[in-house]
């Protein structure tokens, strides 16, 4: 369960990006419930019935909310972005400092190799938790 | 600029081409009627005609089922012609790195080589695979539904969409800023892990002289500057997508005020406008993706340019098969030769002779140049004077002219993870070659090999090499000289060849190669007891030949080889 320690740290460390990532993720979900709902009263309240009388303002409400929502996407990337990479870095940070005081046994014992793919390829794994699943937690929640 | 090799390749694989572009086409076309057929559906159902509900709907499912079969097709048949033109690329670049010179051989690293055939090749084909799919699935759909809207209302198909040519250019001008970004990212981490072998190689030492921290100070300041480059490249690649999608949906607004209008103008039902909006909304999606096609493309130029250079620059000649000689008369003059990356000449003007049925003895110190005059005399480097094999001189001849000739073997042997039989006659990857049963025992023999390989657990069947059985030294020394008698030539350069053998056995595979027939055998060794009965010992000091005569003449003249001689017999 060191895994979630190391997820709480950084979530606390960067605690600004992640209320803002709550709130474009809030503002994707509340959006994308908007045009349809619009839509549906143009064509039943409107069109159905025959009348044109604001319908131009309903269009422009829907075409900001289709924008806003879009906007909010480009905030959601950058900050999950942000917040993965500053994981990424912690963990990096975290390990050269354990590799400066690991005893000479463990350099004996394991291979180069072994323990760069760590440093690289493990480290970009547990990223994917934070960039695809952090984003599923807020994502399932705000459903 | 678009230098990728798609027509070459469309041309070699016509029908899996022709089979993933019906798929394709077949696909994208259809997929804009479903949804035109949807709007129908809707219409059918607001008029309150229940069996035109179910005659859509019936259509609609045969419709969807059917392009799903071309999806298949196209889907399956992209990938084949992906894979066939992933190993012909392979094949190409193996043969050209066969035949590659051994002068650009040793200037290449391997890593490079490996890079090249492997991530280079991947890179190229899949860029291919991708941009074929997305020449279908982005711009193909993007056409139908474009042709869709037109159909259904040219003005305001034309109005709504003037803001997508605007997303895709968009798309387009980031291409040189993510380039710059994602070159600084993958630089940043070629950096970091040549930073972090060094720090894990040299642990003992930075540790012993207080370094340690410094290093990983280095480190974690590369760590930080990825992370920002890191950040730049995925705001270009990915958080900008949303944007152009805004900005291709603006023609939204356009369709409800002036679709809204030709609804209560009856000209549409309910369904065409739900269609129409429905159209566009997909047709904006796929917008920032138009783009996108033009940058892998771009992307993967560079690695196809280092395939190209890896193809153009073998300009060996194919093997062809020559008969081997049956005898190799060698007549050496005025020999010079230098590394290919060295800055001086490991042997001078060395002048000697060989014929058939002789053995010449090289001997001097270590680093007098003894396996320099070996490796000028393989011909797989160039030298400069004369070095002619009856008659024709050594640098004329092709590759297979030399292999028909000389059997080389060098003082690093190495063995193939193989049967102890596949390693001496090279004989794998099922090539199916018939080994020559009486060349085989004869080779076995000569390198005294008889009671080893009977004493194995599968007897010649028995594998070695880098995973199999280990083998000692000696026998991994004598198994290559195997190889090299199978070859049968009429030149035999034994480099040091009996470095790991005992004196006793030394002494019997040299009695035994005295019995080949008509071999020139050329041995190079520190060891005297190797060259007694030879006709030339040739003794080299400094590059150069310091005395040369039989055994007897040789301990008579009284100089070097006596000296070296009576220190090696106390």
């Amino acid at each position: 369960m060191k895994m979630t320690r190391l997820f709480w740290d950084v979530c606390k460390k960067n605690l600004l990006p992640l209320i803002l990532l709550i709130i474009s993720v809030i503002g994707i979900v509340t959006l994308q419930l908007v045009p349809p709902q619009i839509l549906k009263a143009i064509v039943d309240d409107y069109l159905d019935k025959g009348i044109y009388d604001g319908v131009t303002t309903l269009a422009v409400i829907y075409l900001a909310a289709v924008l806003v929502s879009y906007i909010c996407a480009f905030f959601k990337t950058v900050f999950i972005t942000y917040i993965g990479q500053k994981a990424i870095l912690e963990i990096r940070y975290r390990m050269s400092e354990k590799l400066t005081r690991l005893p000479m046994r463990y350099y004996n014992k394991n291979a180069t190799g072994d323990v760069m793919s760590r440093f690289t390829q493990d480290v970009e794994a547990v990223n994917t938790l934070f960039s695809d699943g952090l984003v599923n937690i807020l994502w399932t929640c705000s459903k | 600029m678009f230098k990728l090799p798609l027509v070459r390749y469309v041309k070699k694989y016509p029908q899996e081409f022709t089979l993933q572009a019906i798929g394709g086409i077949a696909y994208n076309t259809i997929v804009a009627y479903g949804i035109v057929l949807l709007g129908k559906v809707i219409d059918a159902a607001t008029a309150g005609d229940f069996s035109a509900v179910t005659h859509s709907i019936a259509i609609y499912i045969g419709v969807v089922v059917f392009s799903m079969l071309c999806r298949y097709l196209k889907r399956y048949y992209v990938r084949d012609f992906a894979v066939l033109m992933e190993m012909d690329m392979r094949k190409d670049i193996l043969d050209s790195i066969l035949h590659k010179s051994s002068r650009s051989l040793d200037h290449d690293k391997v890593g490079d080589l490996m890079s090249r055939t492997t991530s280079d090749v991947a890179k190229v084909t899949e860029t291919i695979r991708k941009t074929v799919t997305e020449i279908w699935d982005t711009w193909l759909l993007i056409i139908s539904y474009f042709v869709s809207l037109l159909i259904m209302n040219p003005k305001i198909a034309l109005l709504s969409s003037v803001f997508i040519p605007v997303s895709i250019i968009a798309a387009e001008l980031i291409r040189h800023p993510l380039y710059k970004y994602g070159e600084q990212y993958s630089v940043l981490a070629g950096k970091i892990s040549s930073n972090l072998q060094q720090l894990l190689i040299g642990i003992p030492v930075l540790r012993l002289f207080g370094a340690e921290e410094q290093k990983k100070q280095e480190l974690n300041d590369l760590c930080g500057q990825q992370v920002t480059a890191g950040l730049k490249v995925a705001v270009l690649q990915s958080a900008m997508v949303p944007v152009y999608t805004a900005v291709a949906s603006i023609g939204v607004a356009v369709i409800i005020i002036l679709g809204g209008q030709e609804v209560i103008r009856d000209s549409w039902l309910i369904g065409t406008f739900w269609s129409f909006l429905t159209t566009f909304t997909a047709m904006a999606a796929r917008a920032p993706k138009a783009a996108k096609v033009f940058n892998m493309w771009h992307a993967a130029d560079a690695a196809w340019e280092r395939i190209t250079e890896e193809l153009s620059n073998h300009a060996s000649v194919p093997p062809q098969s020559t008969p081997p000689s049956a005898s190799a008369a060698i007549e050496v003059e005025n020999l010079s030769f230098r590394y290919p990356l060295g800055t001086s000449d490991a042997i001078t003007d060395i002048t000697f002779r060989a014929r058939p049925d002789e053995v010449v003895g090289v001997t001097g110190p270590v680093g007098c140049g003894k396996t320099a005059l070996c490796l000028a005399l393989s011909g797989i480097y160039e030298y400069r004077g004369s070095i002619t094999i009856n008659g024709v001189q050594l640098r004329d001849m092709n590759d297979a002219e030399k292999a028909g000739i000389i059997s080389y073997l060098g003082h690093e042997q190495y063995l193939f993870s193989a049967s102890v039989r596949d390693n001496i006659t090279m004989n794998f990857g099922g090539m199916d070659l018939e080994a020559d049963e009486s060349l085989l025992n004869a080779a076995i023999y000569f390198a005294c090999l008889e009671n080893d390989i009977e004493a194995m657990a599968n007897g010649m069947d028995t594998v070695i090499g880098e995973r199999g059985v280990q083998v000692s030294g000696g026998q991994k020394q004598r198994i290559a000289l195997a190889r090299a008698i199978y070859q049968n030539r009429p030149l035999l350069l034994l480099d040091d060849p009996f470095s790991a053998l005992d004196i006793f056995t030394e002494q019997k595979i040299l009695e035994r190669l005295r019995e080949l027939r008509l071999k020139t055998i050329i041995i190079f060794s520190h060891r005297l007891g190797a060259f007694k009965d030879a006709e030339r010992i040739l003794v080299i000091q400094n590059g150069s030949v310091a005395e040369a005569g039989t055994h007897d003449e040789l301990i008579d003249h009284g100089g070097v080889y006596r000296q070296i001689y009576a220190a090696q017999s106390l």
